[in-house]
């Protein structure tokens, strides 16, 4: 009997267990991926810093995710959107892709850039 | 009425122990249950380490590529070695006021030293997997691209190196950053 009761309690422990793991593991990869995402992101931001302002709008329409991104993230599309800000141009780009199967999700970054007038530093 | 009573007291009293067939029933139970009981918890631990060792490496990761980039952003010229010797400079910054940093690797850490002219100000390390695999380039004159990567996990026994870098957490890591983009508004005038 007591055997009998030891072994219900282990499987019970067994089969709330076992879901916590799977999401925990999901939750590391999820973390990664952010991860991956921040710095796609920001180097697509660190190179079009580096463009003369005429060419901004063009590049903007031809971005897409870096092979590394597209074999590790599902589905990712990155995105651009220029703004004139009262300070210069605001750049913001969008990284998103599917976490999950049917879910979505996404990285905004945005940065401002001196005025087309202006010209950019160079080191 | 009373031989009844005294049969049934008689059974009872040989029914106080246990007979060896139940005994045996219940240790194999019990042991069944101890080996699943064990199974679970070692595999709870090596999850749990697996776990560590990744959180480990994500959050150094994180750290170095933000130290890299703000360090790129804000320094004024940069020297890359493409292939550098073990314990040497990979990378070498320039920043304002006569400082400079170095980026060093040694197996699997990656140093990062500031200097005041010759004094060495400070020192920070990142520690991650052995065996790592370390790309420095310059796509353009303004533009630094660090890489690091994992090699391919070993399939065949014999190429196995060894049990720790068998265990290891792989590394993701591409970081690409301007020189002197700190100084990007540095020509904008105010306007009034």
């Amino acid at each position: 009997m007591e055997a009998i009761v030891a072994f219900v309690l282990l499987s019970g422990a067994l089969t709330f267990a076992t879901p916590l793991i799977i999401q925990h593991s999901r939750l590391l990869k999820a973390q990664r991926d952010y991860r991956l995402a921040l710095d796609e992101v920001s180097n697509a931001i660190d190179r079009l810093s580096l463009l003369p302002a005429d060419e901004l709008s063009g590049a903007l329409t031809k971005l897409k995710p870096s092979e590394l991104i597209a074999a590790k993230l599902p589905g990712a599309e990155l995105q651009g959107e220029l703004d004139d800000a009262d300070i210069g141009q605001r750049l913001a780009l969008r990284l998103s892709w599917q976490q999950l199967p049917g879910s979505s999700t996404s990285v905004l970054l945005a940065t401002w850039l001196p005025p087309a007038s202006q010209p950019r530093v160079e080191p | 009425m009373t031989v009844a009573l005294k049969q049934h007291r008689s059974h009872r009293a040989a029914r106080q122990g246990v007979s060896l067939v139940e005994l045996l029933i219940v240790m194999s139970a019990a042991t069944v249950i101890l080996t699943i009981s064990a199974a679970l918890v070692h595999r709870i631990m090596l999850a749990h380490s697996k776990a560590r060792a990744f959180v480990d490496v994500e959050r150094t990761s994180l750290r170095l590529a933000n130290a890299f980039r703000s360090d790129v952003h804000q320094s004024i010229s940069a020297t890359a070695t493409d292939k550098p010797l073990a314990g040497t400079a990979f990378l070498q910054l320039e920043l304002p006021a006569g400082q400079r940093l170095e980026y060093r690797r040694e197996d699997g850490t990656i140093s990062r030293v500031l200097f005041d002219g010759e004094r060495t100000v400070s020192r920070e390390a990142f520690s991650l997997t052995p065996g790592i695999e370390l790309a420095i380039t310059k796509d353009s004159p303004s533009l630094i691209a660090l890489s690091i990567s994992s090699p391919p996990a070993a399939t065949a026994p014999e190429d196995r190196v060894s049990p720790s870098i068998n265990y290891a957490v792989p590394v993701t890591l591409h970081v690409e950053a301007a020189v002197n983009r700190d100084q990007r508004f540095s020509g904008v005038r105010a306007t009034p």
